[in-house]
Formats: C-alpha cells, structure tokens, sequence
C-alpha cells in the first residue's frame, strides 16, 4: 500500500510540479535567448540601457524562480499535504485503506522526489545559464571545483573512510530534507486540529516545534562540549585526536546528522500518523 | 443472518455539544436504510464515525465485526456530502487509483457508466461541471462490490431529473447482498426504496424499524410521519 500512496501522491502532484517545472525554464530560455540577442545589438543601443535593463531583469526572474524553486519545493508538498489530508480532499484519503502511517510516509516519500527533482531542475538552469552567460565565471568555478576534487582525491587524507564519509554525508543531506518535509506534515497534522484556524495554528506548531528542536539540539551540544572541556587533557586529547583523524570526525558528524535525521523524521511521522487518528477536522 | 453493522451506545460530543447520544443499532445484509433527520440531527456524525473519519467519545462500533479502521474501510464504499476528489487528476486516473486501492472496484462497471453520461474518462475533474464531477464520485462509489454502501445526502442540491439518475445508479449497482445507508431530508424521493428507516433527533434515535412496519403502525406515509415527528 505505501507504493500505491506513493505513486498516487506523485501523479496526484505532478501537474502542479511540472506547471512550476515550466514556468522555471521557460524563464531560463527567455533570459538565455535575451542575454544571446544582447550581445550581437550595437553597443550605442546598448548604451541606452533599456536592453541592458530587460537582460537583466529576466535574469533576476530567472535565478530568483531557480532560488524559489529549490527553497519553497518542501513547503508547497505542505500545502499540498494540508490539502489532502485537511480539506475536502481528506474524504478520500482519509477513506483509503492504508493506516495513517502509511499515508503519512508515502506522501512523505512523494514530497522527498519532488524536492529532489526540484533541486536538480534549479540548480541545473542556474549553472547553464551561468555558463552560457558568464562562460569565465562558470570556467573559474569548475576549474576550482576540479582542483579541490583533485587534492582530495591524490592527497594521503584521501582514505577510503573519507569516501564512506562523503557517502554518509550525503544521505545525511538527503535525510535532512526527509526530516523537513516531515516537519511540515507534522506541523499540518497537528494544526488541522483547530477547525477554525488550521493554517495559524500549522505555522504556531512549526514555531514550537522548531524551538523545542533548537533547544534539544543545544542541549546535546552544549553537554557534549562541557564533558570534553570540563577535563583540560580530554579536551586537548580530543583537539588531537581531531587533528589526526579529520576523515573519521567527519563520518561521525555526518552520521550523527543522519541518525538525528532519521530519529526526527521517524518521531514526526509518528506524532502526524497518531494526531491524523485521534482527531480529524475535515472541512 | 449476522449482522453488517452493530452500534453500541454510540456518544459523541464537540466541546460542550453532543451530537450523539447513546446511539444504538443494527444493520442486516441487504437492507437500504434511510438515515433521516433534519439539518444538525446527527447524520453526518455518525456516517463520519462509520467511515473512521472521525472517533466516538463513548461506544463502539463494528462492521463486519471489525471496528472502524483499515478492515473496515476496505468493504465500506462511502459517498460523502462534498466533492472531495482532486480536480488536477483524470477521471481516468482516478478510475485507475479506486481499481488499485480498493479490491472490489469494477473498472468495467465505472466505463459503462461514465459512456451513459458521455463523460470522457481522459478529462479531468476540473473541466467538468459540478453536476457531472458529482456524477463521477457516485459512479466511483457505486462502482465497488462493498458490503456497506454509506451515501450522505446524495440527492441534495440537485434538479430532479439528476435525482432520479442518482437514484437509479444506486439502486441498479449495489450488490443484493450489500446494505445501503442513506441520509437524507428529502423522503418522498427515496421513500420506496428504503427497506428500514431510521429516524435521528438531536442525536439520538426517535425511531427504527423497517419501513412496512412504521406504514402500518402508524398509517402514514414515510414522508408524512418525518414531518409528523420533526415538525418545528
């Protein structure tokens, strides 16, 4: 069942998405295509400013729409989520039979690829659009890109606890994102509950929960740097321990991050999964 | 025979309002009850509380023996008061999404019908009318061989013509050994379909019993003995 939720999530959101997917590109040719035909008008047109001003602002639009998309992918799924599960939507999906967990991680799953897609789509218009307009900029960029890659890659650090690290790390991200698509279901679920303002009380649960996540966050920090610090020769020991080993620091970080991550997701899937079943308020 | 749907002392209360109280019923296979009552009586509470929408405060409920839940769902085919699908999907896509979520679906059944009403599968929701996407959801309904058909006010707010259409894909669709519950106002329409009904009053039962019985009991229509008992 958590394959059917997942794939009817996507097809249910796809329109939207690949609505918003166009608007990005057809943004990314415009400006493309205005910054190409700039070029070739004679500079005392140019000299006007008028084209100069058009060319730069279908840039603005277009790396602002690339901003836009990779920043806010997360929090339309939590529209989208609000809508299906708060509002007359809710009638089918919460009629479905697949327990409230199941539904709550399969859109979960669906909101994780769209964020994703939309990450890649952005990112994608913003480093060709780069490259065709401000071909240095973009050389120099990859250019250092290849370098630090290079003296990571044929550098004595380079272990292979260095490549589990970065491996680590990247699920670390990929479970980051998971956590705060989570974070707004959770906040969604919970916010649904007052049936007369279900979207204030969403944005005063995500302000709760975010501080009490801060807090716990401090809290494990701050203990972990007192019971280092509290013993000068722990504390120096750790100092070279850290000097000696960055790869291995590096995988403990990260995967710290990606235990967090999966630890936070998995309460706030729990938390929605059982608010969705003690108390619904459809419209 | 056992019984499809048992309701015991069934209580529910928003803050300080009961909307039900101490509700208790029985529903045999192959029945069509009309749930009646007036706007505010109950109705919906407890077509929510069937359908797992929403919990009782006190009371349990089982169908098929189970309470509420994903068993439950499986054999309950609800049709609530609201258009509730997702108008960016195909009537396609969601002929599709019923075959996959709901193993008694008929997707056969579903294109027959929508080809009567010359409505085109590959649309979507959102280019048709709100009579027609009303339409869709009662064929998406009626489409699934459920053990309890729960239909909320499917005749209200619509001409008569579409009624009787509404009426007919009821009655010409349910499985014989299904039972149909029906809420509604409006008596006179559905009055010679229903086997039983049941009479709700600011949440609670006033009257249930079959509907030959209350004729002869109290040589009156239906219709005649809803305005007798909810008369203002």
């Amino acid at each position: 069942m958590l394959k059917k939720v997942f794939k009817y999530d996507i097809y249910g959101n796809m329109k939207l998405f690949s609505m918003l997917y166009l608007i990005v590109g057809v943004l990314f040719i415009i400006s493309l295509v205005l910054n190409q035909v700039n070029k070739l008008i004679p500079e005392d047109i140019q000299a006007i400013g008028l084209t100069n001003f058009v060319c730069g602002l279908s840039m603005f639009l277009m790396y602002f729409s690339c901003m836009l998309l990779v920043g806010a992918s997360s929090l339309l799924c939590a529209v989208l989520f609000y809508k299906s599960v708060a509002t007359n939507e809710g009638y089918l999906t919460h009629t479905l039979p697949v327990t409230k967990k199941t539904l709550v991680l399969g859109k979960s799953l669906a909101g994780l690829v769209y964020c994703f897609i939309s990450l890649i789509i952005g990112f994608a218009c913003a480093a060709i659009h780069t490259a065709v307009v401000f071909p240095d900029t973009f050389n120099s960029l990859l250019r250092n890109l290849k370098d630090s890659f290079y003296i990571a890659t044929h550098s004595d650090e380079f272990t292979p606890l260095l490549v589990i690290s970065v491996i680590i790390f990247i699920l670390a991200f990929v479970a980051q994102v998971f956590f705060n698509i989570n974070l707004y279901y959770c906040c969604v679920s919970f916010g649904q509950i007052n049936n007369s303002h279900k979207i204030i009380m969403s944005i005063v649960a995500y302000i709760v929960y975010t501080m009490v996540i801060q807090f716990l966050s401090g809290l494990i920090s701050f203990g972990f740097s007192l019971a280092i610090s509290i013993n000068p020769e722990r504390l120096q020991n750790f100092q070279a321990y850290m000097d000696a080993h960055p790869d291995l620091i590096m995988l403990i970080i990260s995967l710290v991050v990606l235990l967090f991550n999966i630890g936070f997701s998995a309460l706030a899937i729990h938390i929605s999964s059982k608010t969705l079943e003690k108390k619904l308020n459809l419209q | 025979m056992e019984q499809l749907l048992v309701s015991n002392h069934i209580s529910k209360h928003y803050g300080a309002k009961l909307a039900l109280n101490d509700v208790s019923f029985q529903i045999m296979p192959g029945r069509i009850v009309g749930l009646l009552g007036p706007n505010g009586s109950g109705k919906t509470t407890l077509i929510k509380i069937i359908n797992s929408l929403i919990s009782p405060s006190s009371g349990e409920i089982y169908i098929n023996g189970n309470k509420p839940g994903v068993e439950s769902k499986k054999v309950v085919s609800y049709l609530p008061d609201k258009t509730y699908l997702n108008e960016w999907m195909t009537v396609e896509g969601l002929i599709k999404m019923y075959a996959d979520f709901y193993e008694n679906f008929n997707p056969e059944r579903a294109y027959d019908l929508l080809s009567r009403l010359n409505i085109d599968p590959k649309m979507s929701l959102k280019k048709l009318s709100k009579g027609n996407q009303e339409k869709v959801q009662l064929i998406l309904v009626m489409s699934r061989k459920a053990d309890l058909y729960v239909l909320d006010e499917p005749i209200a707010g619509v001409d008569p013509a579409a009624r009787d259409y509404i009426l007919e894909t009821i009655i010409s669709n349910y499985d014989r050994n299904a039972s149909i519950l029906i809420s509604t106002h409006l008596i006179s329409d559905i009055e010679n379909i229903l086997d039983d009904a049941l009479f709700l009053r600011e949440g609670q039962i006033v009257l249930y019993d079959s509907t030959d019985n209350l004729r002869t009991t109290h040589q009156k229509s239906i219709d005649a003995l809803f305005r007798e008992v909810f008369r203002c």
